[in-house]
């Protein structure tokens, strides 16, 4: 092994540490990143690579170490960002290629310039599924984003290239987007963690939408605390995204020494319970069991919370792209196409009662949180399948790839709940699986600390998917 | 009071296509036809509970002043 590509597959924290005092330089850092992502080009990560600029921001920061300032947090760690994130002097793609006749950005996403500003090197933009409508991280324009643990199968979606860029170590952090579970999918199928904060935490601000109303943004990493890192330079409210709570910064990076002491963790059962392979559930009971948690809760109405979700995102993405419907259909993936225009016909009555069904489905969740802190629960129901598989087989029943990949993270979304997804490896040599570690709205600390437990004791873990010759 | 018949994604489509202004080519129309009967199918689920009256919807929306760009 080079010792060179050592560099870029070290954490955030450790690159940022080593950054910080001097041990290494941000330049030498970006530079075995650039040559990991060139090794692992096919693996179908990276759309998009700003070499000058992040060798540019690398010098600054370098310069700043020189200088005796503090180059902040993130000091020279590599980052990458889903293709939907504005990132100033490239096209937006969102995964489409009829978004590629679109000027480039004329400035950064909210979430990008964060980043940079605690010291992150933005090294490029992420393969995705088209404009988000997606579990599977299939692009007929791109190619597939490939599982890094074995390339014939998927990554996972929307956020495909993000889950691969962190657990192949070809980035430190890799920023998704999550509607219905676009970064708890991924995080699952390419055993990296990822973080999906509160509906309204994070600000949207600079990415190109998909369904307002479900719309999140968040960091997937190969360690919690990374997770945690990145998560805290990005908290803060922001007037560009109408969806943002404008809720006071919590730091969280400080809070996982904690623990998951004296919090009461439970397990979803009922709807969590069933419909996916044993390996899944079996995850989820390998967690409970490393954490002691032995109460089960049933989330009420999961499956109707799942369905509500489904037309909601019909109706609003469709909403969305009917102008791009009418103008430039063959343009479109045509399993995305197909999907959007069914949704623009949906009568508008299904998809006000189905928002309906979201605050009363939210205050029975809330009311679950008066009895237990965190829930855990499987984030697929199987590990990634083969790239252009169609359907698959779960409870004897057989379905369609594509929409059901979500089947368990779509009622946690539809409210907004905070949710890490944590990585479990069953045994050697087989592929990952997710568990959801799923807190109260506004708990995103929770949810991180109990993930960083599940670290600790060997349960949760992100390995360097691609190993250099 | 009557009750809703059965679902046709086939009529549905011949009448919202034009006037959505969307043609609906022949290999689009099994999947479009396919993802309505899905849509129709889960909305039965929500159809089937009974919320009150004064339940508001839940997309997002706080009327505020807002800094306008200029």
């Amino acid at each position: 092994m080079k010792q060179a590509m050592k560099l870029a597959m070290n954490s955030a924290t450790d690159i940022a540490s080593a950054v910080r005092a001097g041990r290494i330089s941000a330049l030498s850092v970006l530079e075995d990143a650039l040559v990991r992502i060139d090794a692992g080009a096919a693996l179908g990560a990276f759309t998009d690579l700003c070499t000058e600029r992040a060798r540019a921001a690398a010098a600054s920061i370098d310069a700043k170490v020189a200088a005796g300032e503090d180059p902040g947090p993130l000091a020279g760690v590599p980052v990458a960002v889903k293709n939907l994130y504005d990132i100033k002097g490239l096209t937006t793609r969102a995964g489409s290629r009829i978004n590629r006749s679109h000027p480039p950005a004329s400035q950064d996403a909210t979430l990008v310039a964060r980043l940079e500003a605690a010291g992150a090197i933005i090294v490029g933009a992420l393969n995705m599924g088209e404009y988000a409508y997606d579990f599977t991280g299939e692009n007929v324009h791109d190619g597939p984003s490939r599982n890094p643990h074995a390339p014939d199968r998927m990554s996972g979606g929307s956020s495909g290239g993000s889950g691969v860029a962190a657990a192949a170590g070809l980035v430190a952090i890799a920023l998704g987007t999550d509607t219905n579970g676009s970064i708890r999918v991924p995080s699952a199928l390419c055993g990296c963690f990822g973080l999906k904060p509160t509906y309204g935490r994070l600000p949207r601000t600079g990415t190109f939408p998909f369904v307002a109303s479900l719309d999140h943004v968040g960091p997937m990493a190969r360690s919690v605390m990374d997770l945690a890192l990145s998560y805290d330079a990005m908290q803060g409210a922001d007037i560009g995204d109408p969806g943002c709570a404008g809720r006071p910064i919590a730091p969280t990076s400080s809070e996982l020494a904690r623990g998951a002491g004296g919090l009461r963790i439970a397990v979803a059962g009922g709807y969590f319970a069933r419909g996916g392979e044993p390996a899944a559930f079996e995850a989820v009971a390998r967690a409970a069991q490393a954490l002691d948690a032995t109460k089960i809760v049933e989330i009420p109405d999961a499956g109707v919370a799942r369905a509500a979700a489904y037309i909601i995102t019909m109706a609003e993405g469709a909403a969305l792209h009917l102008d791009r419907l009418r103008s430039a259909g063959p343009d479109f993936d045509p399993a995305v196409r197909e999907r959007l225009i069914a949704g623009a016909m949906l009568p508008a009555a299904w998809v006000q009662k189905a928002q309906k069904f979201r605050r009363v489905y939210a205050e029975r969740v809330s009311a679950l949180f008066a009895d237990v802190d965190v829930i855990l629960a499987p984030a697929t129901p199987c590990r990634a399948p083969l790239i252009g598989q169609q359907s698959f087989v779960l409870d004897g029943v057989e379905m369609p790839v594509r929409p059901n990949l979500g089947v368990f993270t779509q009622p946690i979304s539809f409210i907004g709940l905070p949710v890490v997804t944590a990585p479990v490896f069953l045994e050697k040599g087989a592929l990952p699986l997710g568990v959801q570690v799923i807190a109260a709205p506004w708990r995103e600390d929770l949810a991180l600390r109990v993930a960083q437990a599940l670290e600790t004791l060997g349960v949760a873990t992100s390995p360097v998917a691609l190993q250099p010759d | 009071m009557t009750s809703p018949g059965a679902f046709d994604a086939e009529k549905l489509i011949d009448a919202m296509a034009p006037l959505l202004g969307l043609a609906i080519t022949d290999a689009d129309r099994p999947g479009v036809r396919a993802h309505l009967e899905t849509a129709a199918r889960l909305n039965g689920l929500v159809e089937a509970l009974i919320i009150a009256d004064s339940v508001e919807p839940a997309p997002v929306f706080v009327p505020e002043m807002r800094e306008v760009k200029r």
